[in-house]
């Protein structure tokens, strides 16, 4: 070899190992970082771990918190999932609110806001979406929270199938949505990891005979299932009661039925599988949409961006866009506004209120939109 | 660590000694050496499996 060739190869050489070991650190402290989510004070009443429903889980990432809320009496019970997919920051941080916020009258309130750690510790590829989300709190400090990716990651769960097969219905999806939790469910004890913990959530509602569950997410803004709630055919009743409470507090949410034949999801699969009333609900998110420009934190947080509002004006949106934003404080009220909505709602289906739960302390919805400082709403 | 997983990674610890050999001791232009070297940066994350 030359000697100059000995010097650009040298050169080269090194500015990968720069690159490689910039790159390698941040992805490693992403994959690493731990959220802290603050109990002391709360109402939390005890703290467990998922495994307790897939043994199969211990030891791995997808091994997270069960944050349970215990009212002073017995009564019913509701599961609230966040961060089912982790790039759609208000299930994950309206969970965080809930469980930090709430109080308890009477039921038990079970909060997991990691539901998919694994798709907390990454970011989708090609995306150039934010590692993390900060907030600044009401004593001035910052607390960082995940942005993450639809799907587990592929070190946790790989090689992705050229046809994923959903089990036990056998429908057929794209290869990738084996790592889509919710495609996943009602689970599989020794499956993927997706499944595993799939599993898990469906043995926790069994076992602990939970009354409702909500899964939080959120969609892109062009997309038809926006702003609303889908329910299993069970659910509807409650969700529809649920739906026109939160009209009468100035809130427009659309109800969609669970489809019969679309298999994997929360509202489908935990409807079928288990005796609990299974909602979703969706509201818009323009740092997931495909119209979205520069993509960052402040896109994340404030909703604005200009390829929307152009969208909007084309009539191509089902969100009001109309403001030139859909800030995160917005997106959280909506799914803190729509829990509490739907735990009236429930409670009014019941004959007597033996199986009643009672929430307090609900952050109020257009104090939160107002303030739209999401920090405020943390400890 | 699945069977699979190693030897996903052994195939991955080849690809990546074979880029650096061609590097290192046959490719001639500068523009052939960076591609070397941008697959490096991959390889290793893949072998570290840090993602």
């Amino acid at each position: 070899m030359k000697k100059k060739g000995i010097i650009s190869t040298c050169i080269i050489l090194a500015i990968a190992i720069v690159c490689t070991v910039i790159a390698g650190t941040s992805f490693y402290n992403k994959r690493n970082f731990k959220e802290d989510i603050v109990t002391e004070g709360s109402a939390v009443t005890r703290t467990y771990k998922l495994s307790t429903y897939n043994k199969n889980l211990k030891g791995t990432i997808a091994n997270v918190d069960i944050y349970v809320l215990e009212g002073k009496e017995p009564g019913g019970s509701i599961l609230i999932l966040g961060g089912t997919h982790a790039n759609e920051p208000a299930g994950h941080m309206a969970a965080i609110v809930m469980l930090e916020q709430l109080t308890v009258e009477k039921g038990t309130v079970y909060v997991i806001p990691q539901i998919n750690m694994s798709g907390l510790s990454h970011n989708d590829p090609l995306e150039g979406q934010p590692q993390f989300i900060h907030f600044t709190t009401k004593d001035g400090s910052v607390r960082t929270f995940h942005f993450g990716s639809r799907a587990a990651n592929p070190i946790d769960q790989w090689p992705d199938p050229d046809i994923y097969t959903h089990k036990p219905s056998g429908q057929g999806l794209s290869g990738s949505e084996t790592r889509n939790l919710n495609r996943c469910y009602p689970g599989q004890k020794y499956g993927t990891l997706s499944e595993q913990v799939a599993y898990a959530v469906t043995n926790m509602i069994n076992t602990e005979k939970i009354d409702m569950e909500i899964d939080l997410h959120e969609s892109s803004p062009e997309y038809a299932v926006n702003n609303a709630c889908v329910a299993h055919e069970r659910a509807m009743a409650i969700a529809a009661e649920g739906v026109l409470n939160l009209e009468m507090d100035d809130i427009s949410m659309r109800l969609e039925p669970s489809p019969v034949t679309l298999h994997g999801l929360t509202h489908r699969e935990l409807g079928d599988f288990t005796d609990t009333y299974a909602l979703l609900l969706e509201v818009g998110n323009p740092s997931q949409g495909r119209f979205r420009g520069y993509t960052d934190e402040k896109l994340v947080i404030t909703g604005e961006d200009p390829c929307y509002v152009i969208a909007q004006k084309l009539g191509l949106l089902y969100v009001d866009y109309s403001a030139g934003n859909f800030p995160l404080s917005l997106r959280v009220a909506r799914h803190v506004a729509g829990c509490a909505a739907f735990i009236q709602a429930y409670n009014d289906s019941l004959d007597d209120d033996a199986r009643a739960i009672i929430i307090d302390n609900v952050p109020d919805y257009h104090e939160m939109v107002e303030t739209d400082d999401l920090g405020l709403y943390l400890r | 660590m699945t069977f699979t997983t190693i030897i996903y990674l052994a195939i991955a610890v080849m690809v990546f000694a074979s880029v650096l050999y061609n590097m290192l001791f046959k490719e001639t232009k500068v523009v052939d050496k960076i591609s070397c070297a941008m697959i490096l940066v991959c390889l290793i994350l893949r072998i570290f499996m840090i993602k």
